[in-house]
């Protein structure tokens, strides 16, 4: 669902004014708000619990926020969001006095789930904002119209924020905020400026401002420490329990592979026990320290080294398009990160999405994206594992391939039009991965199969309860090369034109 | 914002936009099965509400009904499903069924199979308040799974059939104003709760199968298919009793149309016989069923016509309830005495509309017959209920292309006069989403009809100029006393000796937008039958003087640009219709 793909041409008629041009996009605004409003009631994972901490937190004077431990859930974002839950406080404080209470066992009623729930979905609103922004300007409903689809009813972003719990949408409206603003001031140079608010002298120093603004509170309270420690997990394991479908996926699968093939052979790694392979996987919260049975054990230092590495080439091939390769890097970092959380897929798939609907250059990354956006996507769905929300998360998935799977390709339509090419159906470097059948197999045919095969087949093989880490580890395995594929893509086209 | 996606131009491979090369035959792939896909996310997601407040004993809530009904028929012989036997486990004062056959077979079928996943659900007694996880997951796929198998496929099938002519973009339309209609959703799959009810309170889901079955009976007549079409209304009467508000209007319909006919004793007994022949298969088990014979039946009657009741309970936005409190009904009228009131309220209510499509039976003047029917027995019979209003609000969706500020309003009119009832269990949450949903997705209105072709009429086919302006002023005047009714709610408690003031004031501005509603159906079944009438009057007259002249159709069109000059712009637009119409009938001769 999606507003207008409407004939630019609709706009030289005087009769569409600045309201009707926006209306479709507020429809489909006011229809992802309601769906939002429908899912209120589903399945929330611990991380409403967490979030719910910190608002009881923040509502403390700043001095306690990164010292404050009475609940395991402790503070662990930047302070600026920190001052954002004070402010969704103030409020919480009118509806549920309770929800405010500082306790190390779990605090809910149905006020707070609203209320809660609410607070993410008012906040959207600076997604919507930032994507309008982003897309505002003459001529441009075409671009709004693929920004609303890709980016406000992004299926992961729904699943993500509105049945498991984060505030994630609000976070990209941020983004794609700055990212407008940049814009609206140099418009030609748009993309140049974002590259030059991060290396520029003085955007660098509004930069630190707002840093010192933000930071500033912590600093003088003495708790700077505190906060760093909690912000950068080093004491975690190089996977999350649920392992994110990157490059460690398969790097740990592989040893989970070796490791019993050399059991089976009786050859060395003694040492690797077989609990080892279920305590890496099941169940969420067991992060313990996580080392390989065959393979190297990799550092933190290591995966600092391969992201900084690997992302290298496209900074220094692409100064311009500022945000392929912001989606490059964080795609970058999330194949090669430590301790990656897979909803963090989501930092590479909407810069992506913002490019593509910004201009026309980024067509040739349609097919990338959509691999990319459906996989991630899919690797989302063993986060909501009841199945009263099955239906929820498989539908939302399936509409969300098929609808951005269409706006892709007007998109690269569009590319074709622009440069004249009588053929639009007749190739080109932007069909090739959209066509791709090797591509559309993996999708088309592999993620139904896998999911037959979680949510039924492997019960029926191996009865309930059994090997329950095996339908998460094929998951992420699966996901992972589809990820490290797009990732390997991008990168070997960036090295050839460091090169060229 | 479904118009929009619908107006996206579509490119054939050289790159032109096919919609004006080919008066836009073509919509955007695959948006048909997106906008069912919406739709059924849009009930699984409101099957979710409310996630607190499970219910208490004696009587418990979510699905206890269903679920009862289910223990009973899957456990005790048929001929004892309806018998009031405490002993035997089936009492009749804890949820006793009171719905047709049809019902008790659903029933038996859905619980044979529930049983066989989660046998605690069905046991005989001891399932009486059981609601473990699985069983409720598997009553709201039993709802799903309805709406997916009648509610669906007959509003697809009706859309093809009655809707031929139309592009595929306003059919597509009109299939998801239908079927994204929010008030069935909210009824059928939220969550509803017996505890502020009383012991009798027809507990009602799936709603789905009973109007769904009407829309396939509609789709087949609509198609010509009349002897299908009463056989499956035979059904739809034969799953709720309501169903009987349409009843009038198959009536008058197939009637009118045998009439017509050449041997039209004939015909109106071959339906004849397919009807009874319907009712005698469904309800025949309960005379052989142990040798029963017609006490068998006659209690299962029994069940189905509740006298006992009063004329209205609760706030229904009706006349009976609405007048209320200018004139104390109940208190003037016994109990019988009502109920014949109310019944030959209903009759003069449903008569003129009735009688006017025996005159003239064509399609449209059905489908607004059941409208008003169904609209007569709302708001004059005998003991309704809120969600009643589902009946008259069914056909006026599918209606949406030839009426569409009705078809995009009405659903959220019927939402508003429950809202009352859905307070109280809980979903005003998805109160709000669905109706959200339901306007982003319908709002906007229909795209328009390519220009340039033959179909008859303009821009929104069907109102006017005037009429339009009028739907202005109602849409302007509605929203003012929605919100106005929803901040009182909010706001401003009622006082001590009014504690039901709010839910007064919901169903009685209700009631005034229904009886609107209402006339305005009945408007629109006359200018429809007075286009017929003129139409065939002319194809008359032009058939018997010009028989054979290949110039015929050039002076049909000549004759009707004449008497619409003089017709003013109302009819001007009909006399169009109707031109075109004889034109068709021309053709095909």
């Amino acid at each position: 669902m999606g507003p207008a793909l409407e004939p630019e041409a609709s706009e030289a008629s005087p009769a569409a004014s600045g309201a009707r041009v926006a209306a479709p996009y507020v429809r489909a605004f006011l229809f992802i708000t309601s769906l939002k409003l429908l899912l209120v009631p589903c399945y929330k994972s611990t991380d409403f619990e967490v979030h719910r901490n910190w608002l009881a937190v923040c509502s403390r004077p700043v001095s306690r926020w990164y010292v404050d431990a009475t609940s395991e859930w402790t503070l662990d974002y930047p302070p600026l969001f920190g001052w954002f839950a004070r402010l969704v406080s103030i409020a919480a404080r009118r509806v549920d006095p309770g929800m405010l209470t500082l306790s190390s066992a779990p605090y809910d009623s149905p006020a707070t789930t609203t209320f809660m729930r609410c607070s993410v979905i008012a906040s959207d609103a600076l997604l919507a904002a930032g994507a309008f922004a982003w897309t505002n300007g003459r001529g441009r409903q075409r671009q709004r119209a693929i920004a609303t689809i890709l980016v406000l009813l992004n299926p992961g972003l729904l699943l993500v924020d509105h049945v498991h719990f984060q505030y994630n949408g609000a976070l990209f409206g941020l983004l794609s905020c700055a990212l407008a603003a940049v814009r609206a001031r140099r418009p030609v140079l748009a993309a140049a400026l974002f590259s030059a608010l991060v290396h520029a002298k003085h955007f660098a120093a509004v930069a630190i401002a707002v840093t010192a603004a933000s930071f500033g509170p912590v600093v003088a309270s003495g708790t700077f420490s505190a906060m760093l420690a909690r912000l950068f997990p080093f004491g975690r394991g190089l996977s999350h329990a649920y392992w994110a479908p990157n490059a460690w996926a398969l790097y740990n699968f592989t040893d989970k592979c070796l490791a019993a093939a050399a059991r089976k052979l009786g050859v060395g790694a003694t040492d690797a026990p077989k609990a080892h392979l279920v305590g890496g996987m099941a169940g969420h919260g067991g992060t313990g320290a996580q080392t390989h049975a065959v393979l190297p054990t990799i550092t933190p230092g290591m995966t600092f080294a391969l992201t900084a590495l690997f992302s290298a080439p496209a900074l220094a091939a692409h100064w311009r398009a500022a945000l392929r390769v912001l989606s490059h890097a964080t795609l970058c970092a999330f194949t090669f990160g430590w301790h990656v959380h897979e909803k963090a897929s989501l930092m590479a798939t909407i810069p992506l999405a913002l490019a593509l609907a910004a201009d026309a250059d980024s067509a040739g990354r349609a097919g990338e994206f959509w691999l990319l956006s459906t996989t991630s996507s899919y690797a989302l769905s063993p986060l909501l594992f009841q199945p009263r929300e099955w239906p929820i998360k498989i539908l939302v998935l399936l509409i969300g391939a098929i609808v951005s799977r269409r706006v892709l390709e007007t998109v690269v339509e569009d590319k074709a039009r622009a440069e004249g090419v009588a053929d639009a159906d007749g190739g080109g470097e932007e069909w090739t991965l959209l066509r791709s059948t090797s591509h559309r197999a993996y999708v088309v045919y592999g993620l139904p199969a896998l999911e037959l095969y979680v949510s039924v087949g492997h019960r029926l093989v191996f009865g309930e309860d059994a090997l329950e880490f095996l339908p998460l580890m094929l998951t992420s395995t699966y996901c992972a090369v589809g990820v490290v594929g797009v990732f390997a893509k991008q990168w070997i086209a960036y090295v050839r034109e460091v090169f060229e | 914002m479904l118009a929009a996606i619908l107006a996206s131009p579509r490119r054939s491979p050289n790159g032109d936009d096919a919609s004006s090369s080919s008066s836009s035959s073509s919509i955007p792939r695959g948006v048909l099965p997106l906008v069912l896909g919406v739709a059924l996310l849009i009930r699984v997601a409101t099957s979710t509400h409310p996630h607190s407040g499970e219910s208490a004993p004696p009587l418990y809530g979510d699905y206890e009904a269903q679920r009862h009904w289910m223990e009973i028929t899957t456990s005790l012989p048929l001929r004892e499903w309806y018998v009031h036997a405490p002993g035997k486990g089936n009492d009749m004062m804890y949820w006793g069924l009171d719905y047709p056959p049809l019902t008790a077979y659903q029933s038996y079928a859905y619980g044979k199979v529930i049983g066989a996943v989660d046998p605690e659900t069905t046991a005989l007694m001891s399932s009486r308040g059981h609601e473990s996880y699985r069983s409720k997951l598997l009553m709201r796929l039993s709802v799903l799974l309805s709406d997916v198998v009648f509610v669906f496929p007959a509003t697809l099938l009706f859309a093809r059939a009655h809707y031929a002519r139309e592009s595929p973009a306003r059919r597509t339309w009109a299939v998801a104003l239908a079927t994204l209609a929010p008030a069935q959703i909210l009824i059928d799959h939220g969550h509803f709760q017996a505890r502020s009810r009383p012991h009798w309170f027809p507990y009602d889901r799936y709603n789905g199968i009973s109007l769904g079955l009407t829309v396939y009976a509609v789709a087949a007549i609509v198609a010509d298919h009349e002897l299908l079409g009463s056989a499956l209304f035979a059904l739809a009467m034969n799953h709720k009793q309501m169903s009987a508000y349409y009843a009038p209007a198959f009536f008058a319909y197939l009637l009118g149309r045998c009439l017509r006919r050449e041997r039209p004793l004939l015909e109106i007994v071959k339906l004849g016989a397919v009807v009874i022949g319907v009712f005698a298969t469904l309800w025949a088990p309960f005379y052989l069923s142990g040798g029963a014979g017609w006490t068998g039946v006659l209690t299962v009657l029994r069940r189905l016509v509740p006298l006992q009741r009063g004329l209205y309970e609760d706030y229904v936005a009706n006349f009976w309830c609405a007048t209320a409190p200018a004139f104390k009904w109940k208190r003037v009228l016994s109990v019988p005495t009502s109920a014949r009131v109310a019944t030959f309220a209903t009759i003069a209510a449903l008569l003129p509309s009735a009688l006017r499509t025996i005159k003239t039976p064509t399609k449209d003047a059905f489908l607004w017959c059941l409208s008003c029917s169904a609209f007569a027995f709302f708001l004059f019979s005998f003991q309704v209920h809120e969600k009643s209003a589902l009946l008259p609000l069914l056909p006026a969706t599918l209606l949406s292309l030839r009426a569409p500020t009705l078809a995009a309003r009405l659903p959220l009119a019927v939402c508003f006069s429950c809202y009352p009832l859905l307070e109280r269990d809980g979903l005003s949450l998805a109160y709000v989403g669905v109706m959200g949903a339901f306007a982003s997705v319908i709002g906007g209105g229909a795209p328009p009809p390519p220009s340039g072709g033959g179909g008859g009429g303009g821009e929104g086919e069907g109102e006017g100029e005037r009429e339009r302006r009028w739907w202005g002023r109602v849409d302007a005047v509605s929203a003012a006393a929605f919100v106005v009714a929803h901040a009182a709610a909010i706001f401003v408690p009622p006082p001590a000796s009014l504690p039901h003031l709010h839910a007064l004031a919901f169903t009685s501005s209700a009631f005034v937008y229904f009886a609107g509603a209402a006339a305005y159906c009945h408007a629109r079944l006359w200018a429809e039958t007075a286009a017929e009438r003129a139409a065939s009057r002319i194809f008359g007259e032009t058939k018997e003087r010009c028989r054979g002249d290949p110039d015929v159709l050039r002076r049909v069109g000549e004759k009707f640009a004449a008497a619409a000059a003089a017709g003013g712009e109302a009819r001007d637009r009909r006399g169009a219709r109707a031109s075109t119409r004889a034109r068709r009938k021309q053709h095909a001769e």
